[in-house]
């Protein structure tokens, strides 16, 4: 039967594969965001918080709620396992860029404080209180070390700070429910329609600042905690200020991934939109890193191995490389253990048929296609 | 064409609303009529009435009338609630306070329903008549009470004449529907709701000797947060159509989310979809036995079972026994001509079905 709404779908893929930074190798980039944010803590509160009436499952909120959290030490073993046994030509495993935040909200601290002043914790704080991630930093040390889990940047935390002081200063029931039981990512109410997990938009411009100190501080820790500075920044849900960019240039960050079209937020709703390709170079003399591939099993509905290999081809076709976002949700198990052996078995697939398909494919962490972007 | 799947034929009749009084009388239907309020326009008002010992005698006669190859009757998973307004009280509370009673003495108070209940037992034995969840009342109580509280004329002189359930499009008072009953309009009034889902399933264990596997929300609209508390007094399968309306009172209107057949929930709950429809007195211009039978066959050829949707009203005889009469021998050439055109038919309850697919997963 011919559906238009099919051709148009595969006309723009198509056409917006064209711009940007070419290259003859095949290469496969897994960008994989949320790794270190809390999310959802437990089941249990997941049931108490729906009890409370807060939004926890709207539109594709709903999958986060019920499986993303904290990767626990069988998670990332799982991935690792999975990783290491695919190999490409050079006999490299397959790689995961880990977009991660370093930080989450000290609760008890800022309960203490009456709300009035915001204070965090490292995530490495946070993953020893959580049952089942009291080794799971050893294990980012490790993939790290195996060359399958590389960690770059998210955020500080994956978590707009002045919009959710705020309503924790207004009392705002549901906030201060989910507040109670350690998390914040239920989507919320908001006069401008922010969400809370949308660390880097604006409610007011003159929040700009304190975004600022957020990237530079975030950029500190990822430092310390992990040995290396990272070089690629990726910011949560999209939205953000491109003055941020002049921050993080000075930590270090070389490369920043972006929305083909961007909406830069600046305070009280308003936004500009802003054109990006890959390769695309900034002010700052940093470059532009954009997904052309989508992989989200635990999202229901659709064969996502089939539509992500459609993806790929595409992204060859025009010789791109091809550069999946893949969130960390699809491979949580610690809520649902059927989310994980989903998320898994599907990745296998998809990363057999790459290399059935492709031989000639190189995996690729996004900092390294960022490189090699400069370098030619 | 999405979800669960099978080559049987499976049929489940899903019928609505048994248990509430809706439109009490005949001489209640004509004072409100005379009155000017257009009960005429509105089927439900015009012909439900809470089930009598006739209209479930002359039901169960078409029911057992016919069998699958199984020997089994075409059985319905009647969903009841279990409660009606207790207007004595109210009015004796100055409209302050909200009493129920339960359909117990409901049925006690309505002439020809006294034994009504046995029968409802009789056809449980009998495996034709399965009565399942729907609610406490089939109301909306705070939408119900406030509105008294407020006067509203319409809503007062219906409660006078002991109902509650003047359709929105029939009434000149400009507010929600009375009939959401699980509809929240703040905070508050959605944790008075799992309150009421709470003493509704346990009233039910009480009235029918068993807990209730399945749970259809009036007016298929309910909040998420009362699925722990279904899933605590058992309730292991959701009954509804394709979109389930989720109260949303910050939003204009409430929030659709889809489910398909054979979906599970965080709480391990299985929805099932109707998919199939035999709605002669709302629709009666359709041949409605004809209409139901292609809805099995194109249910059956993407492999799915035939869930069909038959609300109480169109076996209701009190108001007008034409309705009654008419209807039920429409639902017997719906039956047999299942049974003759599938033979292979089988008749379930939506708890069999939902076991099956359970199993089968």
């Amino acid at each position: 039967m011919f559906k238009l709404s099919h051709y148009k779908g595969q006309i723009n893929r198509n056409l917006s594969n064209l711009p940007g930074w070419r290259t003859k190798h095949k290469i496969v980039v897994i960008e994989s965001d949320d790794w270190g944010s809390i999310r959802m803590p437990s089941p249990d509160t997941f049931e108490q918080l729906l009890i409370q009436g807060v939004d926890l499952t709207r539109g594709d909120a709903g999958r986060y709620n019920l499986n993303d959290t904290l990767a626990t030490s069988n998670d990332l073993a799982g991935l690792f396992e999975l990783l290491s046994s695919f190999r490409d030509k050079h006999n490299r495993s397959a790689i995961v860029t880990a977009v991660s935040v370093i930080a989450n909200p000290d609760f008890e601290k800022i309960k203490k404080n009456g709300f009035q002043e915001y204070f965090y914790e490292p995530f490495t704080e946070t993953l020893k209180k959580m049952p089942g991630c009291e080794y799971s930093f050893d294990l980012w040390k490790e993939g790290i070390q195996n060359h399958l889990f590389v960690p770059q940047f998210h955020g500080r935390e994956h978590l707009n700070i002045a919009v959710w002081m705020r309503a924790l200063q207004q009392g705002d029931a549901h906030t201060l429910a989910a507040f109670n039981r350690g998390c914040w990512g239920f989507s919320n109410q908001h006069r401008l329609g922010i969400s809370y997990q949308a660390a880097f938009e604006l409610e007011y411009f003159s929040d700009l600042e304190s975004q600022k100190e957020i990237v530079r501080t975030g950029l500190k820790l990822f430092e310390k905690l992990l040995g290396y500075k990272a070089t690629f920044f990726v910011p949560p849900n999209g939205p953000f200020n491109n003055e941020l960019e002049s921050v993080a240039v000075l930590e270090g960050i070389k490369y920043i991934s972006g929305s083909k079209i961007q909406y830069e937020s600046l305070g009280e709703g308003k936004t500009h939109r802003v054109f990006h390709w890959l390769g695309q170079k900034n002010k700052y003399g940093q470059r532009y890193i954009t997904r052309n591939c989508f992989f989200e099993p635990s999202q229901q509905g659709k064969d996502w191995v089939d539509s992500c290999l459609r993806d790929i081809e595409i992204a060859f076709r025009w010789h791109k490389p091809a550069i999946i976002s893949s969130h960390r949700v699809n491979y949580i198990g610690a809520l649902d253990p059927k989310n994980r052996v989903n998320g898994l078995s599907q990745l296998a697939i998809l990363l057999q048929r790459i290399l059935k398909k492709w031989p000639d494919v190189a995996f690729m962490t996004s900092d390294k296609l960022g490189d090699l972007i400069v370098e030619k | 064409m999405s979800g669960w799947q099978t080559n049987r034929k499976i049929v489940v009749i899903e019928s609505d609303d048994w248990g509430s009084i809706r439109m009490p009388s005949k001489q209640i239907y004509d004072i409100l009529l005379k009155k000017g309020i257009r009960v005429d326009k509105c089927p439900y008002n015009s012909f439900d009435s809470l089930e009598s010992e006739s209209d479930l005698t002359a039901f169960y006669e078409v029911l057992t009338s016919l069998r699958d190859k199984n020997g089994q009757h075409p059985v319905v998973t009647a969903n009841s609630v279990v409660a009606n307004p207790n207007f004595k009280k109210i009015e004796n509370s100055e409209f302050q306070e909200f009493h129920f009673e339960t359909i117990i003495e409901t049925h006690k108070r309505y002439p020809n329903h006294s034994k009504s209940l046995q029968l409802v037992q009789e056809g449980i034995k009998n495996k034709i008549f399965h009565p399942q969840f729907h609610g406490r009342e089939h109301f909306n109580v705070s939408r119900w009470m406030s509105a008294l509280q407020l006067q509203l004329p319409e809503t007062h002189f219906a409660f006078k004449h002991q109902l509650f359930g003047l359709s929105t499009n029939i009434t000149t008072e400009k507010r929600k529907s009375y009939l959401a009953a699980l509809d929240f309009d703040s905070d508050s009034d959605r944790i008075e709701k799992q309150k009421i889902l709470k003493s509704g399933l346990a009233i039910f264990e009480s009235v029918f000797g068993y807990k209730s596997e399945s749970f259809i929300a009036p007016n298929y609209i309910w909040g998420n947060d009362l699925l722990p508390i279904l899933r605590d007094s058992g309730v292991k399968y959701i009954q509804g159509v394709r979109s389930q309306s989720h109260p949303d009172f910050h939003a204009k209107k409430n929030l659709s989310i889809r489910h398909t057949l054979g979906e599970r929930n965080h709480f391990g709950q299985i929805y099932l979809i109707r998919n199939c429809i035999f709605e002669p007195t709302i629709f009666p211009q359709i041949d409605a036995a004809y209409s139901c039978l292609r809805d099995i066959q194109l249910a059956f050829s993407w492999k799915k079972p035939a869930i069909i949707s038959t609300h109480r009203l169109n076996f209701i005889g009190g108001i007008d026994e034409m309705n009654r009469t008419k209807n039920l021998r429409s639902l017997y050439l719906l039956l047999s001509g299942i049974v003759k055109t599938w033979p292979n038919t089988e008749f379930m309850t939506s708890n069999q079905l939902g076991n099956l697919i359970f199993e089968t997963e």
